[in-house]
């Protein structure tokens, strides 16, 4: 299955933010070792430099890094995972607040239609 | 490289003309099937009312006159069929392979010349055998026509026994023929090649048109070049031809040979012509 | 040298009409590169003219540093936009072509991808749909380890489940160090495949830049920049 993407990112990003989504879900686990560059480029059917550089951001990131003779793997520093999925889920809340707040709405109800979405 | 380009030429070929070949063949056998019919006719034609006897004639003429038109049509066919693969894997879609094969140009075109030659010889043996077959079945009332037989091994015969004829000459004759043959074939068909290519570079529309205008303007000059030339040679030769009044048959030979040369070099001067086109000035649209 | 394609001052007249004015280009090996312009901007006559089916009126073309002629054409894998194959052929014959003049010809590869596609290679060729016939090309052109790929339209008039099959095809086959050149007016289809894009305007070279970098710094997928650039 190919992947989409929007058009004002690199394209490079939004396949770094795809895969930490897998890493941060669990799909991929700590210490796992990811599919080589060329099948995750055939995977996503990008270009496979494209996904290269989209591999050294998410080394930049911390979240993989490279063992000779191995490949790419899933860093075993599960600190790193708690911290961004901390972060990225604080920035889906707060992103939620902002919106939810300009409809003017009472904390009360929007909690309940939060629980019963839930 | 050149050899794998004349394979799949000559496997091409033979895709359209082996079936012009065989019916080459098949018509020869179709009237000489007719001419028997007429011969069986004749004998009981006196047994027929008049108005059924001319119907009768008549179809067998018509079919006679089918068969025979049938078997030259089928040799302009054939060369139809050579110039069209050059054409098309040329000019065509095809060319577009044909032309970024990584090949020397001149060995697609030399490829394509050798190819259609020996398809050329093919077509001109299965004629041969069409009109022997003709000549043999198809001209007496018996199953063979043994006049015909008689003739041929006579002529055979009168040909061996020529006096005053060296085992030399029984070496040349049959060497200037074949080369004679095979220079006439090579000259034909580059001509057909050169204008097809000159007319593909030079019109933008109506390509096969401007080739065909091209063959007759290449054919023109030709002529003129050659004529002059064997003016020339006329003239210098005199002294030459006239010292050997008395060996009609060197004569002979240094005509043939002439010919040969002259042939030989107009294939050469059209192939480089179009090898120096096709490589330098290709423009496929 | 890490050039692969140059051209230097191509220029290229139809009968008064200037199919490629100056064109100046620098391509580096290892890259997929989108050709990009509208119908008539000089992509085909562009990529013909590397191939060596036009001859330049002015200007040269150097690939892997020879001009262009029976070796670069050793390196060179063309697709054109039309279907170039004698389609009196059977398609297992085509693979012998193939296989008989392109010495960096893969027979095994070729006839995976096609079992795969589940085309019968006894079949003739004009016996196949027109999807299919394209298909058959372009395996035949991807089973090649070439230095160069052009691939002139290889996804126009075809249907998105293709276009998402040869797409597929040419990142998973072309070799690491090669080069593709992939010329195509549908660019939001081929955006995510390409390193860098060249937009051809009338003839010119108008722009050449890195898909990423030009999301970067304009913040715009190519598509989009496109649609800007030739404006009508």
């Amino acid at each position: 299955m190919s992947w989409k993407f929007n058009n004002s990112k690199p394209i490079y990003i939004q396949i770094a933010d795809k895969i930490e989504m897998m890493i941060l879900s669990g799909e991929y686990k700590s210490g796992e070792s990811l599919p080589s560059v060329r099948d995750f480029a055939v995977q996503a059917s990008v270009n496979p430099n494209t996904m290269q550089r989209a591999m050294q951001e998410l080394e930049t990131r911390g979240l993989i890094f490279v063992q000779r003779a191995v490949g790419r793997l899933v860093t075993e520093d599960n600190s790193v995972i708690e911290n961004r999925l901390n972060q990225k889920v604080k920035n889906i809340t707060l992103n939620y607040l902002n919106e939810i707040k300009t409809l003017n709405i009472k904390k009360e109800d929007a909690f309940k239609i939060l629980k019963e979405n839930w | 490289m050149l050899g794998k380009l004349i394979k799949y030429d000559f496997k091409a070929l033979k895709k359209t003309l082996l079936p012009v070949c065989l019916g080459a063949v098949a018509l020869a056998v179709f009237t000489t099937i007719v001419m028997k019919l007429f011969f069986v006719f004749n004998d009981y034609n006196d047994n027929l009312p008049i108005m059924a006897n001319t119907v009768f004639e008549s179809i067998l003429t018509l079919l006679l006159v089918f068969g025979f038109l049938a078997l030259v049509a089928s040799a302009f066919i054939a060369w139809f069929l050579l110039l069209q693969r050059y054409y098309k894997n040329c000019f065509k879609d095809e060319g577009y392979l044909t032309f970024t094969l990584p090949v020397k140009t001149g060995n697609i075109l030399l490829g394509k010349l050798i190819s259609a030659g020996i398809w050329a010889l093919i077509t001109g043996v299965f004629a041969i055998i069409s009109i022997i077959v003709f000549l043999i079945f198809g001209t007496s009332q018996s199953f063979i026509n043994m006049d015909i037989i008689r003739g041929f091994s006579e002529a055979w015969n009168l040909f061996w026994n020529i006096p005053d004829f060296t085992t030399l000459d029984y070496i040349l004759i049959p060497t200037i023929l074949i080369l004679t043959v095979l220079c006439s074939i090579a000259q034909n068909i580059l001509l057909f090649y050169l204008a097809i290519t000159l007319g593909n570079q030079i019109a933008k529309r109506h390509k096969i048109l401007a080739s065909v205008g091209m063959y007759f303007a290449v054919n023109t000059v030709s002529s003129i070049l050659v004529s002059t030339a064997m003016t020339v040679f006329t003239f210098l030769g005199f002294p030459i031809l006239e010292s050997l009044d008395n060996q009609p048959m060197r004569i002979i030979y240094i005509y043939f040979l002439i010919a040969i040369l002259i042939s030989a070099s107009l294939s050469v001067v059209y192939f480089f012509v179009n090898k120096a086109i096709l490589k330098k000035r290709l423009n496929l649209e | 040298m890490n050039e692969l394609l140059i051209c230097k001052d191509l220029t290229k007249n139809y009968s008064y009409v200037r199919a490629l004015n100056q064109v100046n280009l620098c391509l580096e090996k290892g890259k997929i590169i989108g050709l990009l312009g509208p119908n008539g901007s000089g992509k085909t006559t562009l990529i013909k003219t590397i191939a060596g089916l036009l001859k330049a009126d002015f200007g040269e073309v150097l690939i892997d540093g020879e001009k262009v002629g029976e070796k670069t054409k050793a390196f060179v894998s063309y697709l054109p936009e039309r279907n170039y194959l004698d389609d009196t052929m059977k398609v297992y014959e085509t693979l012998d072509l193939f296989n008989d003049f392109y010495i960096d010809f893969d027979r095994n590869t070729a006839e995976k991808m096609l079992e795969n596609l589940d085309i019968d290679i006894n079949r003739k060729f004009k016996n196949l749909s027109k999807g299919m016939k394209e298909k058959v090309q372009l395996v035949l052109v991807m089973s090649r380890k070439a230095r160069l790929y052009l691939l002139d339209e290889p996804i126009g008039g075809v249907d998105p489940a293709t276009r998402d099959y040869i797409l597929n095809t040419i990142v998973s086959n072309y070799a690491p160090d090669s080069t593709v050149i992939i010329s195509t007016h549908l660019i939001a289809d081929v955006e995510k495949v390409l390193d860098e894009f060249i937009f051809i305007k009338n003839g010119e070279i108008v722009m050449q830049s890195s898909v990423d970098n030009l999301r970067e710094e304009k913040g715009m997928s190519v598509d989009e920049y496109f649609r800007e650039v030739f404006k009508c």
